[in-house]
């Protein structure tokens, strides 16, 4: 149990130290996400109303 | 014995890279295993830490044969690699606490051994620095820490001060000196000579996956190094004079430097000294040298250490 947790607290850390890892998993989705809705986000709505 | 290795055998391929070996070692000494690179040395040491499977022979350490109670082996003993196995976004302390939680130890253990870390390898300085910031024998020492954090009765070095500058590389030979006056059984790989001689008690010297010569390092230089060496330097124009005038004795000129090898040195030295002197000959440098563990490798397996490393 004591090496599952070890590895655990080791992995997170090493995540969280890595601005790399973090940029491509947290604020690059993000980003995208902000992105795409801007784009798309008022045609849908509006598909919606014109259905 | 803490370590019994008898008739071990390990094939890659048609490559025979441990051939039939057989060793022991005692408790609390330094053991090294000295060889060119491809000797096997690093494929015998992987053996004994259970990283690598035999095809036949057996081997125990610290009591545990090694194919039956692998896990009680691994337990036994911390294992060094040459390359640094920490994790460099993390600080060492953390790195430490990482290899003591796959060991499962308690906080009061860990604290301990960290404690000794500092003490005996002098990590102290750095612990809370991350491994990314280390110098390299700082990295060294931390891994060498890391790797007898859950305090193993045998450490298993591969090559530990390979690429360290001379001074670094002294410093680490203290450090593994100092394991055994904590009563640990070292056993190390090399292909420098000098380190073996330095550092061990008892040295095994390998050549293409055998064990050709085991002894403590004076005594392998003694009865297979051969005869002490008169190392003389005289002015090139006299080099032929002196050769002449040093007939009787068995010389051999490497390097513009004659060689005069003797049983008796001392003897031997302050007669040539006197000889030459008398015919009118100077000499710039006159010493006494002993044979070396690469002269034992060279009458052993006909070529040098260095060649192939």
């Amino acid at each position: 149990m004591n090496s599952i947790i070890g590895i655990a607290v080791k992995d997170i850390k090493t995540f969280f130290r890595e601005r790399g890892t973090i940029f491509w998993t947290i604020a690059f989705p993000v980003m995208i996400l902000l992105l795409f809705t801007a784009i798309f986000g008022r045609e849908i709505l509006s598909t919606q109303t014109w259905e | 014995m803490i370590i019994e290795v008898e008739d071990l055998v390990k094939h890659y391929g048609e490559v025979k890279a441990v051939d039939g070996v057989s060793f022991v070692v005692k408790e609390g000494e330094i053991f090294g295993l000295l060889g060119p690179n491809g000797a096997g040395k690093t494929t015998l040491m992987e053996i004994l830490c259970c990283l690598r499977r035999f095809d036949s022979g057996k081997a125990t350490v610290y009591g545990f044969d090694l194919a039956k109670d692998s896990l009680k082996v691994r337990a036994s003993i911390g294992f060094c690699p040459q390359e640094t196995l920490l994790y460099d976004l993390l600080s060492v302390r953390e790195n430490f606490a990482f290899s003591a939680s796959l060991y499962s130890l308690d906080s009061k253990k860990f604290n301990e051994r960290v404690e000794f870390s500092s003490k005996v390898l002098g990590v102290g300085e750095f612990l809370n620095r991350r491994v990314q910031q280390l110098s390299g024998g700082m990295k060294r020492r931390a891994n060498l820490a890391a790797s007898i954090i859950h305090d193993p009765p045998i450490v298993i070095l591969d090559e530990p001060t390979v690429g360290f500058d001379p001074n670094i590389k002294r410093e680490f030979w203290e450090l593994i000196k100092n394991l055994k006056h904590y009563s640990k059984t070292v056993l190390l790989s090399t292909h420098d000579m000098y380190e073996a001689d330095e550092i061990c008690d008892r040295v095994a010297i390998m050549n293409e996956g055998k064990i050709v010569a085991l002894d403590k390092p004076y005594a392998l230089k003694k009865t297979i190094g051969g005869d002490d060496a008169i190392h003389i330097r005289v002015k090139d124009s006299q080099t032929k004079k002196a050769i002449t005038i040093l007939k009787e004795y068995k010389t051999t000129v490497i390097d513009s430097e004659i060689q005069v090898s003797a049983k008796n040195p001392w003897e031997v030295m302050a007669e040539v000294s006197n000889k030459l002197v008398s015919q009118g000959i100077l000499t710039e440098k006159i010493e006494i040298v002993e044979p070396t563990l690469e002269d034992v490798f060279i009458k052993l397996a006909g070529r040098k250490l260095a060649e192939e490393s």
